[in-house]
């Protein structure tokens, strides 16, 4: 069914597209005076310029594993994160740390643990099911890579990325 | 007065309502059945009450008495309950007449409360690392009934952690809550009394006795009753978390005894394999052996692509051309030329399609390889076959093993120039190695590659038990079903549709397109099946056969005991 769309009546003035031409121009040859004066600054040279220092602290870029101020590997893999991921961009393969290492008492850690950053949405759901603070999402937004092999971050490069938090819960510490 | 009940019932009244149950119910299994799920930690139904976790209290009443020591009666019609002024643990108690239980007063909650707060005391925080989350009792009933925060300000009592209790458990005494269920266990089930608890007050620990570890071959079934993750098993520890298994209902293929199991696997993997609930078969246990023998379907020596022989080696093809190939080889050869060696690892399903096409073939010797291994009076038969009765009833054989000789004599005179092997292993069944490289035609159909595939002139990969669906009848005569799980690895294919396929090679189309339809065609032949399908086996079988206890067989026969791998070798 077809719907009858009524068009406005227009008055003479508006017949006759003068005076709309003459204001724009009039707004034109304002911006090209500010340009002269160089009073005219919207367009930022991205990628030399950044907006970085003005994401809020609740940007979501890029998630990426933590060490504690000790060193440690925060993640006990523990898969909550995987296991919650809605696009299902988190794989994990666990481990049992030798009895020789340093923080053993943890038992476990991730020995692989790949984000596949072509699959992730960024919605911050594996920061907030992480029991050990360990996973953040952290202000990298510019992911890229010349191959889907490129996108995928495995442990180190999450690590990397994530860096030290500090301020955290220790409560692997001995006195638990 | 309550109306007349038959001698062997009790009136028990279960939150405020009246309900019949046998006399010697236990309480706490009464309340389940009335639909109030009393929540428990010591308490298991396999297995004696010691009542020490206290998580089972309820609030209980016994009739009132009137003068004449006869119960008071209400205006409902029903006894008048006097009830306890303290709580009673619903563990130690059989119901009896007249008796009233709450469930969910005020009073119960809080106890359970408090009990929760104790047992939480010293628990450390390692749900993120402990293998039990997701299937842990003390995590089910903290939602339920635990405190937001702890209240205890003193630090924790330290205990020893990832202890190795035998070869195949681990215990972590500081998630342990003392239930004393993996203890019972060890003495009542597996009668190999090796765990007790050392120390006094909460230093108290589970140990092994001195000297002792817990090696026993049902030692896994201590991880499966732990309520918590104090025992944890090895072999799956920290391979994946348990929400993310998908799981299957099968049975153990390892014996004769076919324990019911609940497989459970994730993209394809299988991560572990526990017991299910039949007491008909393996009450709620099932052995370590059987439990663990899984991982040959996931090892590198799976065949993953059908081959045939093609001048001096065996070379990879699709499988149309592998099956005409292996038919057309056995074509030259007249049936009484041609052995079928098949195995009681195979389904009944499997079996029937094998005399089937021994028939089309004409084929006379045909014999399964008997596996025997030592037996226990628990569960583990002696028998390694699941399905030699089902082998029996197919007429696939008479007595396991009796025309092996014959088929190996007859290869090695030249008598039998075809050789068709159905996931045995030939060379164990007697045949020399010689004899079978220089058999004229030799078709085998198996999972793992073994000595004898090198020989094969073609080689077909079929699917483990976990990859297929099909029935077996265990050695109490129990028909039970086998579902898929994963699915076969390459080109794979389940061992029906190779076995069909190769009968149409010689009779053409014969109907059959699911194995639900071999089911059919073979309950039409076999008067023992008739009227049942897949679906009406059930998940906890249906007897079948009335079997006599097998002849007692202690000594392992053949070698099969010393090679735990190559019994692992084939289904």
């Amino acid at each position: 069914m077809a719907i009858t769309v009524s068009r406005p009546k227009l008055t003479w003035k508006e017949r006759i597209y003068l005076p709309a031409i003459l204001g724009g121009m009039a707004i034109t040859f304002r911006h090209f005076k500010n340009m002269l004066l160089g009073r005219t600054k919207v367009t930022m040279q991205y990628p030399e310029e950044k907006w970085d220092s003005h994401l809020p602290d609740h940007y979501r870029g890029a998630p990426a594993l933590v060490r504690d101020v000790s060193g440690r590997i925060r993640c006990v893999a523990c898969q909550l994160c995987e296991f919650i991921c809605p696009p299902r961009a988190i794989k994990i393969v666990p481990g049992e740390l030798p009895s020789d290492d340093k923080f053993v008492k943890v038992e476990k850690y991730p020995n692989e643990f790949d984000i596949d950053m072509i699959r992730c949405i960024y919605c911050g759901m594996c920061e907030e099911v992480c029991p050990e603070q360990a996973i953040y999402l952290r202000k990298d937004y510019a992911i890229t890579g010349f191959t889907r092999e490129d996108m995928v971050h495995d442990k180190e490069k999450l690590l990397e990325i994530g860096g030290v938090m500090e301020g955290v819960v220790l409560k692997w510490n001995e006195q638990k | 007065m309550p109306e007349e009940t038959a001698k062997s019932m009790v009136n028990v009244q279960v939150d405020g309502v009246w309900k019949q149950f046998p006399r010697g119910t236990r309480l706490i299994e009464a309340c389940e059945q009335a639909g109030s799920y009393v929540p428990r930690y010591c308490y298991h139904k396999k297995l004696s009450s010691p009542g020490n976790c206290r998580m089972c209290l309820i609030e209980m009443g016994m009739p009132k008495m009137g003068p004449d020591r006869t119960p008071v009666v209400g205006d409902d019609g029903m006894p008048v309950i006097n009830w306890m002024p303290r709580p009673q643990i619903s563990c130690a108690q059989d119901v009896a007449e007249g008796m009233g239980v709450r469930t969910n007063s005020p009073m119960v909650e809080e106890c359970r409360r408090g009990v929760m707060e104790f047992l939480l005391i010293n628990h450390p925080l390692d749900c993120p690392i402990c293998d039990q989350a997701g299937e842990c009792r003390l995590q089910e009933f903290s939602v339920e009934y635990g405190s937001a925060e702890s209240r205890f300000l003193e630090n924790k009592v330290k205990k020893p952690k990832n202890v190795e209790l035998g070869a195949r458990v681990t215990l972590d005494d500081e998630r342990c809550i003392l239930c004393s269920r993996c203890i019972r266990f060890c003495q009542e089930i597996a009668k190999d009394d090796v765990l007790g608890f050392i120390d006094r007050g909460s230093h108290s620990v589970l140990t092994a006795h001195p000297g002792k570890r817990l090696d026993n071959n049902y030692s896994l079934n201590t991880v499966d009753i732990c309520p918590v993750g104090a025992l944890t098993s090895s072999d799956f520890r920290f391979k994946m978390r348990v929400w993310f298994l998908k799981e299957t209902k099968s049975f153990c293929t390892s014996c004769a005894t076919g324990c019911n199991t609940v497989i459970g696997t994730r993209e394809g993997v299988i991560y572990r394999q526990t017991p299910r609930e039949n007491d008909a078969v393996n009450s709620t246990w099932m052995c370590d052996y059987g439990r663990l023998n899984f991982d040959y379907l996931q090892s590198d020596k799976r065949l993953l692509d059908p081959k045939v022989h093609d001048g001096d080696k065996l070379v990879p093809t699709d499988w149309k051309t592998a099956l005409i190939d292996a038919a057309e080889r056995l074509k030259h050869f007249d049936g009484s030329e041609i052995a079928i060696i098949a195995s009681g690892r195979m389904t009944n399903e499997e079996l029937w399609l094998t005399s089937r096409l021994a028939a089309a073939l004409g084929v006379q010797l045909i014999e399964i390889v008997p596996h025997r291994g030592a037996g226990d009076d628990i569960l583990l038969s002696a028998d390694r076959n699941p399905n030699t009765n089902g082998a029996r009833l197919l007429r696939v054989t008479d007595e396991p093993g009796a025309k092996l000789a014959a088929i190996a004599e007859g290869i090695a005179s030249g008598r039998v120039k075809a050789l068709i092997a159905l996931k045995e292993n030939p060379l164990e069944a007697g045949v020399s190695p010689e004899d079978l490289s220089e058999l004229p035609a030799f078709v085998l159909m198996d999972i793992l590659e073994n000595p004898s595939t090198a020989c094969a002139s073609a080689l077909l990969p079929s699917a483990g038990f976990a990859e297929k669906r099909g029935s077996m009848i265990n050695g109490k005569g129990r028909l039970q079903r086998l579902n898929r799980a994963v699915q076969p690895p390459g080109q794979a294919r389940d061992d029906w549709e190779i076995l069909r396929d190769l009968i149409q090679e010689y009779s053409g189309q014969n109907g059959i397109y699911t194995i639900e339809e071999v089911f059919a065609q073979m309950s039409r032949s076999v008067p023992t099946f008739a009227g049942l399908s897949l679906s009406k086996i059930g998940d906890l079988g249906v007897q079948v056969m009335e079997v006599a206890e097998s002849p007692s067989p202690d000594e392992p026969g053949k070698d099969e005991a010393n090679k735990p791998e190559s019994e692992k070798a084939a289904n």
